[in-house]
């Protein structure tokens, strides 16, 4: 070690050489692996940037509310992993108080919407709400609470906390009638807060009152009604498995919307805002296999640039190299001080590589980067101090000079 | 001679060169001995193989055929990194000192590699310039620096610091004048003479053979003659 740190500063500029060669490869690399990264790390956010957005519609897709989707379907979205922040509701029509059958259409005028997230209702924000207690609870309750609109609660003088008559009927559709009311139950449901909502940007019918899905759940099982939902919609939850999330989906009977399919209001189509998301993400995949695949190329060209600059820097050391053989330095020990010789100078210039691309690199980084190099390089040196090795030092020596 | 060790025989030895393109016979069936405490010349024109015959003395290569013993132990059977460490030293024409280590590291260089203390290697390659002429004032000088006589000498004392019973010399005189070549071949016999080694040169300059105890001639590879 002691010589070849002697060498080391006896030939200088060789040493510098060699120090400069390892830093721009480490540099290089850096840069190299730093893109890499960069796209991988983009990759595995793109979910968060870019979520990929469903919902259920008609087969045609012309209708995403007001629709009728099978129990079935519902649980089975709601047990599947693959799905995140759902959002689903039903829709119904109800009166204040009893009423006859006959005398439905005086009184049915009110649109009553339950919900388990606000987001169900389109445009409807927490400060168009004024709510005793806490709204997230209001929509995962299944007791008989309401949120009325105010231009109601005036019109009928009621107060918050008041307990109302709700006449509720449910939508059913068949293709026979088409759309109709069926009575449902009339449950003495309690005020809990008042919302000022005009109309909704969609177009679609304001609802008048807000009722939680569990109530309407708990409603529609004592009244042995199987309750399908008006709008299911909701996230991937991992969209890079989007083909997963897909054959899952079609296990549970949703099909692709179909432009050319009857109108009707059964809810048995899904709709996947996934375009943007996988022209991102191939792009990505791409760029990160297009710097796999050049990463053999890298290492042997490393290779090759520790092969050739040792052979180049070693060539005039050959006498050397004879000489100290003939002093009688063994071959593999006259090898081992010319390759510690250029681990150091590799280390250092790796070294200086790694302190000046730390600013904008990662630490992991420069730890394979450092792998790579050292191990790329000092193999390329290796070979070429294996040619060295096999020099006559008898014909070195000995020829006339 | 009398109270000298016989420390080299050579039996019977033959050497080919096998270059990709032809196949040389440098030397052909030699055979004598080598004792301390005497300084041999090897004479013969150019390509009689006089320096192949040295560099197989050296332990650089094994001959073809036959063998060569050191101290009666066969060269083809002990470790010839050993040997030239420990029992041979070897002066060339071009001295072949290290261009960028100062004469002193390179007086130290053997010591170095066989792991003596730095600071004694130091005391003691200081001492052998001295012994062989060379003034302190050269120590720290690159050899570059200095003339051929004064680098010739240097190499010298880099061959007497590994304390080698054999010195081997190429052609020592070759590139020096007149001067330099008495200083270099006095300082030869000195080793030979007091300090028991056995001193081996190779030269065409009969002025140097002559002065030699012992002169073998060579030619086309064969030893011709011996003479006392």
């Amino acid at each position: 070690m002691h010589i070849a740190i002697q060498n080391i500063i006896r030939n200088r500029k060789k040493s510098f050489i060699t120090v400069v060669i390892c830093f721009l490869l480490t540099a290089a690399f850096h840069i190299y692996f730093g893109n890499m990264k960069s796209n991988k790390e983009q990759l595995q956010s793109l979910p968060e940037r870019i979520p990929v957005y469903c919902q259920i519609t008609n087969p045609s897709g012309s209708r995403s509310t007001g629709i009728s989707i099978d129990r079935n379907i519902t649980e089975g979205l709601l047990n599947s992993p693959h799905i995140k922040n759902a959002v689903y509701g039903v829709r119904m029509i109800g009166g204040i108080g009893n009423f006859s059958l006959e005398e439905w259409e005086q009184n049915l005028t009110l649109c009553v919407e339950a919900v388990n997230d606000l987001n169900g209702i389109p445009g409807l924000t927490w400060e168009d709400i004024q709510l005793d207690g806490d709204a997230d609870d209001f929509f995962h309750s299944s007791e008989p609470v309401c949120i009325v609109r105010n231009s109601l609660m005036e019109k009928n003088n009621w107060k918050a906390g008041q307990e109302i008559p709700l006449n509720l009927w449910y939508y059913d559709y068949d293709d026979i009638e088409g759309i109709h009311g069926i009575p449902l139950e009339v449950p003495d449901v309690k005020i809990a807060g008042s919302m000022d909502y005009l109309s909704t940007e969609t177009g679609q019918m304001p609802p008048d009152i807000l009722l939680p899905i569990g109530l309407a759940d708990a409603i529609y099982r004592r009244q042995e009604v199987p309750l399908q939902m008006s709008f299911f919609s909701f996230y991937v939850a991992d969209p890079l498995q989007l083909n997963a999330f897909k054959e899952e989906m079609k296990s549970l009977g949703l099909t692709e919307k179909n432009g050319t399919a009857r109108d009707s209001y059964q809810g048995s189509a899904l709709t996947v805002q996934d375009m943007v998301f996988i022209s991102l993400a191939e792009n990505l995949q791409e760029t990160i296999r297009i710097f796999k695949s050049f990463f053999g190329v890298i290492c042997i060209t490393i290779l090759g640039v520790g092969y050739i600059a040792s052979t180049l820097l070693m060539a005039s050391r050959e006498k050397e190299f004879a000489l100290m053989r003939a002093q009688g330095a063994g071959k593999m020990q006259c090898i081992k001080i010319l390759w510690l010789e250029q681990l150091c100078l590799a280390l250092t210039g790796i070294i200086i590589g790694d302190i000046t691309c730390l600013a904008f690199q990662n630490m992991d980084i420069a730890l394979i980067t450092d792998i790579v190099i050292a191990g790329g390089y000092m193999s390329g040196c290796t070979l070429a101090l294996s040619r060295i090795g096999r020099i006559k030092t008898m014909q070195l020596l000995f020829r006339a000079e | 001679m009398e109270g000298n060790l016989e420390i080299i025989k050579v039996e019977n030895i033959s050497y080919t060169y096998r270059s990709k393109y032809q196949t040389t016979q440098a030397i052909k069936n030699i055979a004598c001995t080598f004792e301390t405490g005497v300084m041999y010349s090897i004479i013969g024109k150019s390509g009689s193989g006089k320096s192949t015959f040295l560099s197989l003395l050296a332990g650089m290569d094994l001959p073809s055929s036959g063998r060569i013993l050191i101290e009666n132990s066969d060269m083809a059977k002990i470790d010839r990194d050993k040997y030239r460490m420990h029992q041979v030293s070897i002066v060339y024409q071009a001295f072949h000192l290290f261009p960028l280590l100062t004469v002193t590291e390179n007086v130290m260089f053997p010591m170095e590699l066989q792991k003596k203390n730095r600071k004694l290697a130091r005391q003691k390659a200081e001492a052998l310039l001295l012994s062989v002429g060379l003034s302190e004032k050269a120590f720290q000088k690159y050899p570059g620096m200095l003339s051929g006589g004064e680098q010739q000498r240097c190499a010298i004392a880099r061959a007497m610091a590994s304390e080698g019973q054999i010195l081997l010399a190429d052609e020592p005189t070759g590139n020096l004048d007149t001067e330099n070549e008495k200083i270099i071949v006095a300082l030869m016999k000195r080793l030979a003479h007091e300090e028991k080694k056995a001193v081996i040169i190779v030269t065409h300059n009969e002025k140097v053979a002559c002065k030699s105890d012992v002169i073998l001639k060579m030619q086309d590879g064969r030893l011709l003659e011996v003479e006392p």
